[in-house]
């Protein structure tokens, strides 16, 4: 998810920036970014499928640690997008 | 939930199995189970391949969710299993630890002591602090064991612990477990049949659905269900 994060930044908010064209509204790339979340889940699905025993075996299930991970992730997009927006304004 | 506050001497607590029913598109893998585990007792699954041991045991861990699956603790409900601290923990027989994670990282979270889950052998200690990449596969399944057999847990379930390791720490780790079932309950499966008649007290076979209890002759029983040569 921290790849899609980077990918969003350096693909869909910066060349504009830098261009001088108008700025993707926060909420856009907010959208974007939520829009992957389900393509990530389904490829590391696929591709890591026992990449889950050990967290069960600490109790954690699922859904806790796929929004532990959302949330974070979540997170630190806007702390990386917002100021960006912010220095271009 | 936490672990009930056990009703049994010695601490110990008792882990049931019911009403497990799965099926596989129309073909019954798991029709008529009940399966119990106690502390002090290390009990064996045998049954062919596709006979649904690995489902039973992630079913009981919680890991697979199966309608009207019952799994009791004390006579408490435990669904998801998983979840309850310091009730069970799980051997898969795909790799245990996420490749990103170091086993002494492994060892912390699951607050084990390498040291003394190693103690008995001394050849690992060299092997710690290789990456998961660099150590054999034998090795890997073997310390893996033992991060669960070592952990503060009620009951262990292990999916082919015995797999892939050679003879010499096959014994070792049949040793180790008699030695933890004084303070939990193990639930093993694997095809290493003699060594897991010469470590279990019970024995269950899973044959066509149904899980049946073996009696004072196992192999007797095991050539007539098709699982040894007559």
């Amino acid at each position: 998810m921290l790849g899609i994060t980077g990918l969003i930044i350096g693909c869909v908010q910066l060349p504009p920036l830098l261009l001088g064209w108008s700025k993707f509204a926060l909420s856009t790339l907010l959208f974007i970014k939520l829009l992957t979340a389900p393509a990530v889940w389904y490829l590391s699905e696929q591709q890591q499928p026992h990449q889950y025993w050990f967290y069960f075996n600490m109790g954690l299930s699922r859904s806790v640690l796929w929004g532990s991970i959302v949330g974070l992730d979540s997170l630190l997009f806007l702390v990386l997008v917002t100021p960006l927006n912010q220095a271009f304004a | 939930m936490s672990l009930p506050p056990t009703t049994t001497p010695l601490g110990a607590h008792v882990l049931e199995a019911d009403g497990i029913r799965l099926l596989f598109g129309e073909r019954p893998i798991l029709t008529d189970i009940y399966l119990r585990v106690q502390t002090g007792q290390i009990v064996g699954l045998l049954g062919r391949n596709g006979s649904g041991k690995s489902c039973l045991l992630q079913t009981i861990f919680g890991a697979r969710t199966v309608p009207d699956a019952s799994v009791r603790v004390d006579g408490r409900r435990a669904v998801p299993a998983f979840q309850t601290p310091g009730l069970l923990n799980y051997l898969p027989q795909a790799p245990l630890l996420p490749a990103h994670l170091s086993l002494r990282q492994a060892a912390q979270l699951l607050q084990v002591d390498l040291v003394s889950a190693t103690a008995d052998f001394p050849d690992l200690r060299a092997h710690l602090d290789l990456r998961a990449g660099q150590r054999s596969g034998g090795t890997e399944r073997l310390l893996h064991a033992l991060l669960l057999l070592h952990a503060d847990t009620a009951f262990s379930l292990f999916d082919e612990p015995f797999s892939g390791i050679m003879p010499v720490h096959v014994e070792a780790l049949g040793e180790a477990m008699q030695r933890a079932k004084l303070r939990k309950g193990l639930l093993i499966t694997d095809h290493r049949y003699t060594e897991v008649l010469a470590v279990c007290d019970v024995l269950y076979l899973l044959h066509q659905g149904r899980l049946r209890q073996l009696g004072a002759n196992p192999r007797a029983e095991l050539q007539e269900y098709g699982y040894l040569a007559a």
